[in-house]
């Protein structure tokens, strides 16, 4: 019974170690990078970039079936392959959020126009890959599964890709948080100071979407939009100070991604429910007690 | 009382403005080491035009705009916004919202913690280092923007309308700690008002913007116009 429980869990294990990782780096690096997001208050953005980036994964999608379609040389073969690959979709999904990263980057002139910019993003990207792929079931399939979330099928090539995100935005953080906080909670005072406001929102925006833009290819919108903001509102409800929330919002992130993605390894703990989006309902669930305490305190 | 002779800021026939256009023409001043200025006008004259330039956020269009002693870069310039632009987003204790007014500039962690200190006893805050920034009175969070450009240890201040807003008698205190700062630690000071009494009562120099231009005043001069800025400003 006992080397039962064992083989099951060495079985488990085998098959959603890549998942379980996935999880764990998505999580730790939009736990760190969303901290900017919410001190500027422009939650949204978040979600806009998530469907522009759903829109370059629909894109690539669209390219790679007129490219089967179209092929005739055994050189339009091999360029057929790349445009079905992982890679060319993750491109696609990176470039995207970039493009609309950069579109929003800064407050915009008024809060209105701003908002408008994002609010026209959201819709167009959402829209915009639904209706790209609407005739092929499917890439259909594919962008649906993106919308709702996903980690099956993570493979260790993608975690080496997350793994070096991830550092990279440890690293930075650790080494720039102050500016990083500064430029975004009070850009006047920054750039009193000598600070170069423009290239630090820039240099944020860009780092933004390739972080949004991975996550997005492996793990889809929800989970991505999620792990973006909501454990940063669960550490500012408890922490007194900016680097508390820094150092937080990864831990929270990274314990309830880890509690839910255990049920899917222990054998007998599986829930049935998708794993990303159960993990999102915690982080959700656990949101309303904290506010309460902030509240109160 | 310190010496007031070294130049801080000279200005010669300069204009400023915005895309070639000038919203201020023929500025002469020089403010010196030591000194406490006021910059006053009506709203849309273009005080916020020459703080810009003072902070080095706006290029002459004409003339020259130097900056001298300490004060050829941004690390002994310390600055009070008018209004904290962030809202309460993310939670702050008064002792690391200071300690960020030293972001760009390569401190020790033991001179970080000595200009930290200083900052928060000039400014009467040690017993609110804890607290939440944003649970604060206006003048509370006010003090502590100043003390957020004191952690630089700066040769001169710039602080924008840093008593808007603000009852009387806490105003008095605030520009009461600004004057103390001028006259015992030596700070120049540049203060954007549209309180002429402050003028009148604390600064050395005014800056009166008015019609394009800037009529710079001295303390002796400011009696015979007060009468006149009264109403403008």
């Amino acid at each position: 019974m006992e080397s039962s429980f064992y083989e099951d869990l060495a079985f488990n294990w085998s098959l959603y170690k890549n998942m379980f990782v996935q999880g764990l780096l998505i999580a730790l690096t939009l736990a760190i990078v969303g901290v900017p997001v919410v001190a500027r208050n422009q939650i949204f953005k978040g979600a806009a970039i998530s469907s522009a980036s759903t829109l370059g994964i629909a894109i690539a999608l669209m390219i790679a079936q007129y490219s089967t379609v179209h092929h005739h040389t055994p050189d339009d073969i091999h360029a057929d392959e790349w445009l079905h690959s992982d890679a060319f979709k993750t491109l696609m999904a990176v470039t995207t959020a970039i493009i609309a990263s950069l579109v929003v980057v800064g407050r915009g002139k008024t809060r209105n126009s701003y908002e408008a910019r994002i609010g026209w993003i959201f819709l167009f990207s959402t829209v915009g890959a639904n209706l790209l792929v609407a005739n092929s079931p499917h890439s259909l399939e594919e962008i649906h599964r993106v919308h709702s979330s996903s980690i099956l099928g993570a493979v260790q090539s993608e975690n080496v890709l997350l793994t070096v995100v991830a550092l990279v935005t440890v690293g930075l953080f650790i080494k720039t948080w102050r500016t990083q906080m500064l430029v975004a909670t009070d850009p006047e005072m920054a750039g009193a100071v000598g600070i170069k406001n423009s290239r630090w929102q820039w240099g944020y925006a860009i780092w933004l979407a390739v972080c949004i833009g991975f996550s997005i290819r492996f793990s889809g919108v929800i989970f991505t939009f999620g792990m973006l903001v909501l454990p940063v509102f669960v550490a500012r409800s408890i922490c007194r100070s900016m680097c508390g929330v820094l150092l937080v919002s990864p831990v929270i992130a990274v314990a309830c991604t880890l509690l839910v993605f255990m049920g899917e390894l222990i054998p007998g703990w599986s829930t049935g429910f998708p794993s990303e989006q159960l993990t999102i309902f915690l982080v959700a669930v656990l949101l309303i007690p904290t506010t309460l305490f902030r509240r109160n305190r | 009382m310190p010496q007031q002779n070294s130049i801080v800021v000279n200005a010669t026939d300069l204009a400023l403005g915005y895309a070639r256009k000038a919203i201020l023409r023929n500025i002469n001043l020089s403010i010196h080491d030591g000194q406490f200025w006021f910059v006053v006008g009506k709203n849309g004259t273009g005080k916020t035009t020459l703080i810009r330039a003072l902070l080095r956020q706006l290029s002459p269009l004409e003339g020259t705009l130097e900056f001298g002693g300490d004060f050829t870069d941004h690390s002994k310039l310390g600055f009070v916004p008018q209004f904290n632009q962030s809202d309460d987003t993310l939670p702050t204790t008064v002792e690391e919202f200071i300690s960020l007014g030293s972001v760009g500039l390569r401190y020790t962690k033991a001179e970080l913690r000595s200009n930290l200190q200083y900052a928060i006893e000039r400014m009467h805050l040690e017993d609110l280092t804890k607290h939440s920034y944003w649970s604060l009175s206006g003048g509370q969070q006010q003090r502590v923007r100043i003390a957020r450009a004191l952690v630089r240890r700066p040769q001169v201040i710039i602080a924008d309308e840093p008593t808007s807003g603000l009852d009387v008698d806490i105003q008095r205190v605030l520009l009461q700690q600004l004057l103390e700062l001028n006259q015992q630690d030596g700070i120049t000071l540049i203060v954007v008002s549209h309180n002429w009494a402050a003028v009148e009562k604390y600064g050395t120099h005014c800056a009166y913007v008015k019609d394009d231009s800037i009529q710079v005043l001295q303390s002796e001069e400011f009696s015979a116009l007060s009468e006149l800025f009264g109403e403008a400003v």
